[in-house]
């Protein structure tokens, strides 16, 4: 059945090709002889003939006067711009909206000079607003995540006049760790727990102000009630760093120094509450903005600034190291009053 | 064209005048206006002019011609976009309806009325229904029909394998067997 339909299809662009003229000398003798045999085939034939007669009474359309003329006057008119010679050798006919591209590249638009004209320019945009774009969003982020630190810091002065100076802190937990603890049955005494009184408090109300924008990993807390908590329901809750406060003395703001750093962006050195050692070739800077290119500080005072190195603690301390220490455990705690140790 | 890149400037004349005739007949059709196709013609030749240095000497410089001015046209009835698209990969012969359709046509017992119209008439139904082809199958129709150009030049000039010149050519014949059938039906 197919092969039958093949063939007659097969018939069927020989006759076209036939009456078309498209078959050589051979091939049209051999087809006119297998018609002359077959009125099956003859008529098809004819009625082919007659289908493509047809098209003949599509006119030719007439030729308006002077055409040839109009077209040298044209050409005589851009000469007179464009010299021949100076056109083809800088290539001009290239820049013209279509022609002979296909010639060049295959395609029926364009040229391979004009793609690579677009390519060109498409690279010259990236290249100029693609830079320019990523840097107005890094200071975007920059600013609101200084945004966020103001109403932090709003939350803490509130906090410490109505408690005495003392800046929050959370019950102490005899023996537990601020980092997640290795060893099984050892308490968890989070950093976060002092920051979270402020939500838990209503100095602060809305849980996203402690998510740094510079980062992908936040996720702000949302329970009907926060006094029902202790704490941040997991580390995702809290990226910032705040000063280590797990010493039973507290912090007296009056008794800081101006220059104290009580809170920055994600310590760069622990990776959520995880235990962590020094790395000699890691980072300094935290990883929250510009690929470690600086952070946020708020100092005592309710200052804020961007940093790029971190020792601008008090004396040029390092703010997310405690001393001179490379081995953290979670128990460790600010070597001297004057230490800023900023911990998830 | 080889005297001409050779620097007898007055032989661009005689090209003009050689080609301008049968050229404007080709882009009257392709377009369906004669008003677009004496645009395009001129932009043609200055092309030509412009970008001769590009021409191939081992080339002819008809189909070049006509692949410059094809190239014209497509673009200026892109820019109008007044006609539907249909797929390119209609073939006859192939299977697909199509090709059905235009055997049929071809068999004894098809019952067509050809010649039932007024001459007067007719020229204006097959006028439509040419102009109302898609654009690669009217173009492939004008070159292949009125201008008689083998398949080789035809596929220089569109720039396309031999066989799908020919398979596109078949289906241009096929599309116009069915349309013209068509419109035929209509006004008898």
């Amino acid at each position: 059945m197919n092969e039958a339909a093949d063939h007659q299809n097969e018939l069927s662009r020989q006759l076209t090709d036939l009456h078309l003229g498209m078959l050589d000398a051979a091939e049209a003798e051999l087809l006119e002889a297998r018609i002359a045999s077959s009125p099956q085939l003859s008529a098809a034939s004819e009625r082919c003939r007659r289908l493509l007669d047809q098209l003949d009474a599509y006119p030719a359309p007439a030729v308006p006067d002077a055409l040839a003329d109009r077209i040298l006057a044209r050409v005589a008119e851009t000469e007179a711009v464009i010299p021949f010679s100076a056109a083809a050798a800088s290539g001009a006919a290239s820049v013209l909206p279509s022609g002979t591209g296909r010639e060049l590249s295959g395609s029926p638009v364009l040229s391979l000079r004009e793609l690579i004209t677009i390519a060109a320019c498409i690279t010259l945009f990236v290249g100029i607003f693609v830079p320019g774009y990523y840097r107005a969003r890094a200071i975007a982020r920059r600013n609101m995540c200084r945004q966020n630190m103001q109403q932090i810091y709003a939350g803490l002065a509130s906090y410490q006049q109505a408690n005495a100076g003392f800046l929050p802190q959370a019950p102490a937990v005899t023996g537990g760790t601020w980092l997640r603890a290795r060893t099984p049955g050892v308490l968890r005494a989070s950093n976060t727990r002092h920051p979270y009184l402020l939500l838990k408090e209503g100095y602060v109300n809305n849980p996203r102000v402690f998510l740094c924008p510079g980062r992908d990993d936040g996720i702000p807390m949302m329970m009907d009630n926060y006094r029902r908590a202790d704490d941040f329901a997991e580390a995702a809750n809290f990226n910032y760093s705040i000063q280590n406060n797990n010493d039973r003395r507290g912090l007296l703001v009056d008794k800081l120094p101006s220059r104290m750093v009580v809170l920055g962006d994600a310590n760069p050195y622990f990776s959520g509450r995880a235990a962590h050692r020094l790395d000699p070739y890691g980072p300094e800077n935290s990883n929250a903005h510009d690929a470690n290119a600086g952070q946020n500080v708020l100092y005592i005072t309710g200052e804020i600034g961007w940093v790029t190195r971190p020792t601008v603690g008090v004396d040029g301390d390092h703010i997310y190291r405690a001393g001179t220490l490379r081995h953290y455990s979670g128990t460790e705690l600010p070597q001297y009053e004057t230490d800023t140790f900023l911990v998830p | 064209m080889a005297e001409y890149l050779a620097g007898q400037t007055d032989r661009f004349e005689l090209l003009v005048r050689r080609h301008s005739q049968e050229l404007f007949h080709f882009l009257a059709r392709f377009t369906g206006s004669a008003a677009s196709a004496d645009d395009v013609i001129q932009e043609t030749f200055l092309q030509v002019h412009l970008a001769a240095n590009s021409f191939d000497r081992s080339r002819r410089f008809k189909p070049w011609l006509f692949t410059i001015a094809a190239n014209k046209a497509r673009d200026m009835l892109r820019g109008r976009a007044r006609r539907p698209e249909v797929p390119l990969d209609v073939h006859v012969g192939s299977g697909d309806d199509e090709g059905q359709r235009f055997v049929d046509f071809l068999a004894d017992d098809a019952d067509v009325p050809l010649d039932v119209l007024a001459e007067a008439e007719r020229r204006e139904v097959v006028q439509r229904v040419v102009d109302g082809m898609p654009d690669h199958l009217r173009e492939v129709l004008v070159l292949g029909y009125y201008h008689r150009f083998p398949y080789k030049d035809m596929a220089d000039v569109l720039g396309i394998p031999l066989g799908t010149v020919k398979s596109r050519l078949h289906a241009a014949v096929a599309h116009f067997a069915r349309a013209y059938q068509a419109a035929v039906n209509e006004n008898v």
